[in-house]
């Protein structure tokens, strides 16, 4: 489990810059573990025992969501209103030019992990929660929305505003 | 081919992969797309903060438009609009947002700045800069001594400051809300003691805003902190049901009394 645990993290953190892989190393680690003790310890989380390379996926993926792929949105609709509002396309932000070809880039991102997200039916909603045991709530839920009679409780999370373009 | 068949409902439509039975195609899927984007995610991350507070920026200009303000960029920089992510700088070479609303006879024209250092209401000549700050229209002054040098310092006076709001890319904390009431003492003094006069066009109360959702303790907090004054306490900045700037939860947000 430790080298699985260190595969996905490492893929997700690789290349960030220092500060921000740590951060997110460390919150995942503080995470899994205490995942790891509630799934071990209490009945309602027992039933996530079969499913620990599962959780620690959906837990790495909810902090890379909340940490990186949040704040890449909020790029493209921040450019979004300096377009609407101006004739400039470009945003300065000290030496770097956020310009029309970077927003597409951040498009092309942020359109492919929707479509990654879609395909597992992972609605954003999976990845709200503030303490660890509420996000083992989250996948609990998720799991039985996989079930036969719940098979649309967790899907059509979206709202137009969710999507960045 | 006989899988993709599989994934696919009666009607037609694409079936979503349950990731706890694919949970070896999930990783697969992650990894080609960290694979692909790599470079461009080591090349963002570096500007992570100024990105969020971009988003926070957006989320008071959004408040503006829906309550009937005509917005417009200023001071663009060679046809670029020129971010200011620091609190060092001289505003003439950032750009700005303007917003105006036409009230009976009177037009009421303000700014929205980022980084805009703010005289204290207790007394004259000290200063604060919070992230985001809304002005009177064209009331930026230099402090030519600040610095005791070459460099001056771009300011707002107290009075001609309207609101201000925070921005924190954190879980919410304690100690991280109860600060902002010291930044609200100082800059808005009159809403510690329930003094301040109602103002015209409506605009946002003086806000802290924190990317991250709160546990019980820090709702109480911000339940208890909003009757005692007049200010925002945002949580939850990204969440697609709970975000406090969505349309139909703005009426929530509290406006200057």
């Amino acid at each position: 489990m430790a080298d699985q645990k260190s595969k996905i993290i490492g893929i997700i953190c690789y290349k960030l810059p220092f500060d921000l892989s740590n951060q997110i190393y460390h919150e995942f680690e503080n995470r899994y573990r205490e995942a790891a003790y509630m799934i071990e310890k209490f009945s309602y989380y027992k039933r996530l025992k079969r499913d620990m390379s599962a959780v620690e996926i959906l837990l790495a993926m909810s902090i890379f969501h909340k940490r990186i792929i949040t704040n890449l949105d909020a790029a493209v609709k921040f450019q979004d209103t300096v377009s609407r509002n101006s004739n400039a396309t470009t945003i300065s932000i000290g030496g770097y030019d956020f310009d029309q070809k970077e927003k597409n880039k951040l498009l092309g991102i942020l359109i492919n992990y929707r479509k990654l997200q879609q395909r597992f039916g992972l609605y954003d909603q999976v990845f709200e929660y503030y303490e660890t045991k509420e996000f083992l709530k989250q996948v609990i839920k998720f799991k039985s929305s996989f079930g036969k009679r719940n098979r649309s409780n967790f899907n059509e999370g979206y709202t137009e505003e969710d999507f960045p373009f | 081919m006989a899988k993709e068949t599989d994934q696919t409902s009666t009607k037609g439509t694409r079936r979503k992969i349950s990731p706890f039975r694919n949970v070896k195609e999930l990783e697969k899927e992650i990894t080609k797309f960290m694979n692909i984007h790599k470079t461009s995610f080591s090349n963002h991350a570096k500007r992570i903060s100024d990105y969020f507070e971009m988003c926070c920026f957006n989320y008071v200009v959004r408040f503006y438009k829906e309550k009937g303000y005509k917005v417009s960029i200023e001071n663009l920089q060679d046809g670029k609009y020129r971010y200011k992510c620091s609190t060092q700088g001289n505003h003439n070479n950032f750009s700005n947002f303007k917003i105006s609303k036409q009230l009976s006879d009177q037009a009421h024209e303000f700014e929205i700045h980022h980084n805009l250092a703010v005289e204290s209401s207790h007394e004259a000549k000290i200063y604060t800069t919070p992230d985001i700050v809304i002005i009177k229209y064209g009331s930026i002054e230099i402090d030519a001594d600040f610095y005791q040098g070459v460099k001056k310092l771009s300011f707002v006076a107290n009075e001609n400051m309207i609101t201000f709001c925070e921005v924190k890319q954190f879980h919410p904390f304690p100690e991280l809300i109860f600060n902002f009431i010291g930044t609200v003492n100082e800059l808005k003094h009159p809403i510690m003691t329930g003094t301040h006069g109602p103002l015209t066009p409506k605009h946002i109360a003086p806000s802290l805003m924190i990317s991250g959702k709160p546990n019980t303790h820090a709702d109480k907090i911000k339940i208890s902190l909003e009757g005692r004054y007049n200010i925002n306490v945002l949580y939850d900045l990204f969440s697609p049901s709970n975000n406090p700037f969505r349309r139909y939860h703005l009426w929530k947000i509290k406006t200057m009394k």
